[in-house]
């Protein structure tokens, strides 16, 4: 089932916003100036205590159906507290998951529509992101860092590439490490999907060396979901 | 006489410097709610208990970078939904965009079943699960989790006047699951 048609992304009419507002009235969550406008609405306008009644009515169900949902299991906080103990300590953690995971939703927050549309736009965010990434994954790495896009940039230069999704969990410290192992650098991305490109050699590789290559990372699923050849 | 509790901000700076009982003592406060908010989305209490581990793991790794911009709640429940539908989409195995997750709706209970309900308030309840998640899940967050505009929004990471079209679009969405019920709630 899709509501799709029923979700037109223009603005709303005045008295559509009005109805749109009526659950944060109810919910006492709308900002000084917005709870104003609804109030006289309704007084000037008495068909709007419709909406308002049809709210009410909206809140106690929302209410009732959340308190009827399963609660966690009895053990949540003990399995919380045993995947931290294993972990270790968490400082400096998370640096590059977390702007992956901004990407993700920035991403997942943008209609294909839109996507088309920023096109140009979009490519260059990827393209700086890619390069915080990379500064946070190989910055220590002996070769420097490159914006992929500049002149004689790391996605322009000769070698063997390949297209990755990393899962959600891996980090970045284990992602780095791997990337230093494998001689790889990030040199583009992430592209919608989360695809990041990879220089996995120097210079291009022998068709087996390549697909040796390509299946050392398919391997690694602990840290890649996916790995594809790219030109 | 005891003293104010410790705010959520404080207890994300004491998880940031590895202080444990302050982990145990977010989690307290707010795994509930964010557990019934997996459940929403995931449409199933299968696999919430799941997902609502790595969010707090990730607390955990990531205290030190909450910048304040919203209230831990706002953050946590951002963090649910993103991990939430990335767990629909590895269990469907499909690619899931935020528009086509916007398209997915509950098998509902169907009309004949709903007007069977004893009460237009549990006819109501009934018709919520007829929503797709996109709108679903603004109704919970105004509702139930108490959210301003400009949180749902950043939540959902979509504009604010496109979190007012949903919310719009979904209440008129069960008006409609309502009259195919049978029963006319007098709006719109």
């Amino acid at each position: 089932m899709s509501d799709k048609s029923h979700t037109p992304s223009g603005p709303l009419a005045e008295r559509d916003e009005l109805d749109a507002l009526m659950p944060w009235f109810v919910a006492g969550t709308l900002s000084p100036k917005d709870r104003a406008r609804v109030e006289a609405a309704l007084a000037a306008d008495p068909s709007l205590q419709a909406s308002l009644r049809a709210a009410e009515a909206e809140f106690e169900a929302v209410l009732a159906d959340n308190d009827a949902r399963a609660v966690p299991g009895h053990d949540a906080i003990d399995k919380l507290m045993a995947r931290i103990d294993k972990a270790g300590p968490a400082v400096g953690r998370g640096v590059a998951a977390t702007m992956v995971e901004r990407l993700g939703r920035l991403l997942q927050g943008l209609t294909p529509k839109t996507l088309a549309l920023a096109g140009a736009g979009l490519a260059a965010l990827a393209l700086v992101e890619a390069g915080f990434l990379s500064r946070a994954l190989v910055g220590s790495a002996e070769d420097p860092y490159h914006i992929a896009s500049g002149p004689g940039g790391l996605a322009q230069r000769e070698g063997a590439f390949v297209l990755v999704q990393f899962v959600d969990t891996a980090t970045s410290g284990a992602i780095a490490s791997y990337l230093r192992d494998l001689d790889a650098q990030i040199v583009a991305g992430p592209a919608a999907g989360g695809l990041y490109r990879l220089r996995i050699a120097p210079k291009p590789l022998s068709a087996a060396e390549y697909n040796a290559k390509v299946a050392a990372l398919a391997q690694r699923r602990d840290l890649i979901r996916s790995v594809a050849a790219a030109p | 006489m005891t003293g104010a509790a410790e705010s959520d901000e404080e207890l994300l700076r004491r998880i940031a410097g590895g202080d444990r009982l302050a982990m145990r003592v977010l989690f307290a406060r707010h795994h509930m709610r964010v557990h019934r908010f997996i459940c929403g989305l995931l449409r199933s209490d299968a696999g919430a208990d799941d997902v609502l581990n790595d969010v707090f793991f990730d607390v955990w790794q990531q205290a030190g970078r909450f910048e304040g911009r919203s209230s831990v709640s706002t953050w946590l429940l951002g963090m649910a939904r993103y991990k939430a539908l990335s767990a629909r989409r590895k269990r469907s195995d499909d690619p899931l965009d935020d528009e086509l997750a916007g398209a997915i709706a509950d098998e509902a209970d169907d009309p004949e079943v709903i007007v069977q309900k004893k009460s237009k308030g549990e006819a109501l309840r009934g018709c919520l699960a007829g929503l797709s998640n996109e709108h679903r899940s603004v109704i919970d967050l105004v509702y139930y989790h108490e959210k301003s505009i400009e949180d749902v929004a950043q939540i959902m990471a979509v504009p604010v006047n496109t979190i007012k079209t949903r919310m719009f679009y979904a209440r008129r969405k069960l008006s409609e699951l309502l009259a195919a019920a049978g029963i006319d709630r007098g709006w719109p």
